[in-house]
C-alpha cells in the first residue's frame, strides 16, 4: 500500500522527487549534513550547508533577530564597503563576541573562501556581488563541504541555481518602531517540496 | 613512583629539543644519561594512563623522526635496568648491570672504573648473577670488595635511591634543517611541505614548556652563486594571536611567503632553513585541550589571524561597544573579545543597523524626503532624540528622527543647529 492507501503492484515503487534524489546522492557522497537553523519568523529555517539569498527592506533586521534566536552561531560578516553599526546588534540582544567582521573591498570572494575553509564559522554573511554563476557554484561546494550556511544579501533576487533559499523580507506595514515583525516571501526553496512562492507574515 | 625510560636508537645531536616536548607529560624529567630520557609519570596518573602515555609517546617520536624503546617501572633505576637488561629478576640479572646500579648516568669515570674492578673480582669468585651477590654477608663486603660493594648492595636493596638531576631547557628555541641535493623545491607548496614538520617540532617543544609562539623568524639560506644578490632571505612573523599548533600557523606562513615570493622569487637553491622563536607567551590553556584537540576559540583566533594576514591591517576585526550616544563613536574595532558589554537599551534608543560613513545631506519638504534627489513619501516621524556632546569631544548637537518612508527601509536622519537635515543610517 502506498501513502494514499492504493495498492501497489510488485513493479511499482514509491515515486521520489528530483530534490529527494539529489539529497540521497549527496548524502551517499558525504557532502551534505542536512539540517537547518531555526527561525521563529521563517518556518523553513535557514538551511545548513547551503547558500541562502535575502533581499528586501528588512533583511538585516531579520538577520539580527535570527542571530539572537541562534546564540551558538559563530558568524563571519563580510562587507564590500563596511557600514554596519555593531551597536545596533548589541542593542538587539546579540553577543558581538561571536562575530568577526571584514571590510573586504575587492577581495570579497577570496576572503569568503578563506572564511569557509577555516571550518570555524557556522554562518557567513556577505553581499551578493556575484553576477556569474561560477563563483556561486564554487561557494556552494565550499558551504557543503564545510557545513556552514552562507547568507548573501542582495537588492534584487534573480534566479540562480546554486542558491538553495531565496527570501524577500520587508518590514510589516503595522510594525512599530522597535517591533520586529516582518513580511516574508519565499521566492525559492530547494529543500521544500512546494514550488509555489510562500508569503509568511 | 612510576618512571618511563626512553632509550633512543639514534641519539639526536640535541636531545634537549625532544626532552622539551616530553615536558607535556611531566615536569620531572632527566636527560643526564646520553641517549636516554627519564620521565616521572606516576604523579600524573589521573591525567593519563600508561597505555595512553605510550600511544602519545609514539606520536611524539614520529614527529621528531626518532626510534626508541620505552619501558616503565617503579623507579628511575628499575626502568633503566629493565630497558638495558630486559628483566628485574635478580636471578637472571647479570653482575655487569652493577655499573648501571652504581653510576646510572655514567658520568663519574672513577666510580665506573672501581665498579668494573669489582665485577672482575666477583667473576673470579664465581658470582654470576645479582642474587648471588646479595647472598654475600654485608660484614664481608667491605673487607673483601671495598666501599663500592657496600654502596652497591644498598642501591640494589633500594636503601639508597638515585637523585633526579636538575635539567633546565635551552633558553632559545632554534630549529635548523639542512637540505640534500635531491630535496629541492620550486613551489611554495613544496617549501611548506618541509616547513610543516619543523613547525610541528617547535610547537611541540613550546607546548611542553607551556608556552605559545607570538613571534617567529624564518631564515632561508640560499646557495651563494655569483648572481645571487640576496643569499639570506628572512621573514619575521608576529602573530595577531599567539599560536599553539602548526595547523594555525602554517596558513599564515603560506599567505606571507606566497605574497613575498611572488614579488621576489628565490634566486638560487635553498641550502638550509632555520626557525627561531623570537617571542613567546604563557599558554594559559595548555591543559584545556589535554583530552580533546578541538578548541573553538583557538581555531577562531587562528582564522582571525589568517584572514588579517590576507587583508590589510584593521580590515578584519571584532567590535566592542561603549556608552557613547554618538553612533560613530559608540563602537571600536578591536582584535579581542569584549569581556563585559554595556547594556545600552535602558538609555539609548534603538540604533539603525547601517550607518553611513559620512552623513548625506537630504532635503525635506512637507511630507516628502529627497534622498539623492529622489522623492520618498514620509509615512511616520518618530519622537526626537537629542544628542549633544561636550566641548572636549568636539561639540556636537544633533536632533535625530526615525522616519518611515514608502518603498525604503526606515531611515535615521538628524538636524543640526542650522536646520539642515542629514541622512545617517538605515534600519534595514
Amino acid at each position: 500500500m502506498n501513502e494514499n492507501g492504493m495498492r501497489m503492484t510488485p513493479f511499482q515503487t514509491k515515486k521520489t522527487s528530483p530534490s529527494e534524489l539529489r539529497q540521497l546522492i549527496a548524502e551517499k557522497e558525504g557532502r551534505i549534513l542536512r539540517g537547518l537553523w531555526p527561525s521563529s519568523s521563517l518556518a523553513c529555517g535557514v538551511p545548513k550547508s547551503a547558500i541562502s539569498e535575502i533581499s528586501g527592506t528588512a533583511k538585516i533586521e531579520w538577520l539580527a533577530q535570527f542571530f539572537r534566536e541562534n546564540p551558538t552561531l559563530i558568524v563571519f560578516w563580510a562587507e564590500e564597503k563596511y557600514n554596519l553599526l555593531p551597536t545596533a546588534f548589541s542593542q538587539r540582544g546579540i553577543s558581538l563576541n561571536r562575530f568577526i567582521f571584514a571590510d573586504c573591498g575587492k577581495e570579497l570572494f577570496v576572503t569568503l573562501r578563506k572564511a569557509l575553509r577555516s571550518h570555524v564559522f557556522n554562518c557567513v554573511v556577505a553581499p551578493n556581488q556575484f553576477e556569474e554563476e561560477r563563483p556561486l557554484k564554487a561557494l556552494q561546494l565550499l558551504t557543503e563541504r564545510c557545513h556552514s550556511s552562507l547568507i548573501l544579501l542582495t537588492e534584487e533576487i534573480k534566479p540562480k541555481w546554486p542558491v538553495c533559499l531565496q527570501v524577500e523580507i520587508d518590514h510589516a506595514p503595522s510594525a512599530a518602531a522597535d517591533d520586529a515583525h516582518f513580511l516574508i516571501r519565499i521566492v525559492k526553496n530547494k529543500r521544500s517540496h512546494s514550488i509555489e512562492p510562500t508569503v509568511i507574515s | 613512583m612510576r618512571v618511563a625510560a626512553i632509550r633512543l636508537k639514534k641519539t639526536p645531536e640535541e636531545i634537549g629539543a625532544f626532552a622539551e616536548a616530553c615536558l607535556r607529560f611531566s615536569p620531572t624529567l632527566c636527560v643526564k644519561r646520553k641517549g636516554f630520557v627519564f620521565i616521572e609519570i606516576g604523579s600524573c596518573h589521573r591525567l593519563y594512563t600508561e597505555e595512553n602515555f605510550l600511544a602519545r609517546m609514539q606520536v611524539l617520536l614520529r614527529r621528531f623522526e626518532l626510534e626508541a624503546t620505552v619501558k616503565i617501572a617503579d623507579s628511575l633505576l628499575e626502568s633503566l635496568i629493565l630497558i638495558e637488561y630486559g628483566t628485574l629478576d635478580f636471578h637472571r640479572l647479570p653482575i655487569t648491570s652493577f655499573i648501571d646500579f652504581v653510576e646510572p648516568f655514567r658520568v663519574d669515570v672513577e666510580v665506573m672504573e672501581k665498579t668494573l674492578k669489582l665485577i672482575e673480582s666477583l667473576k673470579k669468585v664465581g658470582v654470576q648473577a645479582v642474587s648471588q651477590f646479595l647472598k654475600i654477608p654485608l660484614g664481608e663486603l667491605s673487607a673483601r670488595f671495598g666501599s663500592v660493594a657496600v654502596f652497591l648492595s644498598s642501591r640494589i636493596q633500594k636503601e639508597i635511591g638515585v637523585p633526579w638531576p636538575l635539567w633546565i631547557p635551552a633558553e632559545k628555541i632554534i630549529e635548523l634543517r639542512e637540505f640534500e641535493e635531491r630535496e629541492q623545491f620550486s613551489t611554495i607548496e613544496s617549501l611548506l611541505y618541509f616547513i610543516k614538520p619543523i613547525l610541528d617540532r617547535i610547537f611541540n617543544r613550546m607546548y611542553g614548556r607551556g608556552f605559545c609562539v607570538s613571534s617567529i623568524r624564518l631564515q632561508l639560506n640560499l646557495e651563494k652563486f655569483s648572481f645571487t644578490k640576496e643569499p639570506i632571505r628572512e621573514w619575521r612573523l608576529e602573530f595577531m594571536f599567539p599560536q599553539t599548533t602548526s595547523r594555525g600557523a602554517l596558513p599564515i606562513f603560506r599567505e606571507r611567503l606566497s605574497r613575498d615570493l611572488d614579488r621576489k622569487p628565490l634566486e638560487s637553491v635553498v641550502q638550509s632553513l632555520e626557525f627561531e622563536v623570537l617571542q613567546r607567551v604563557r599558554n594559559s590553556k595548555s591543559q584545556s585541550g589535554f583530552f580533546s584537540s578541538e578548541n573553538t576559540e583557538e581555531k577562531l583566533n587562528s582564522t582571525f589571524a589568517q584572514l588579517s594576514e590576507g587583508l590589510d591591517k584593521g580590515r578584519v576585526f571584532r567590535a566592542t561597544i561603549n556608552e557613547n550616544p554618538l553612533p560613530e563613536r559608540s563602537w571600536k574595532k578591536c582584535s579581542e573579545e569584549q569581556k563585559a558589554a554595556p547594556d545600552l537599551n535602558d538609555y539609548i534608543p534603538m540604533r539603525p543597523t547601517k550607518l553611513l560613513r559620512r552623513p548625506e545631506p537630504v532635503h525635506i519638504a512637507k511630507d516628502t524626503i529627497f534622498i539623492r534627489s529622489r522623492p520618498y513619501k514620509i509615512l511616520h516621524w518618530s519622537n526626537v532624540e537629542q544628542i549633544s556632546t561636550d566641548w572636549i569631544q568636539s561639540e556636537v548637537v544633533r536632533s535625530y528622527y526615525r522616519l518611515q518612508i514608502a518603498g525604503k527601509p526606515p531611515v535615521w536622519i538628524f538636524k543640526e543647529n542650522n536646520d539642515d537635515y542629514f541622512l545617517h543610517g538605515y534600519y534595514g
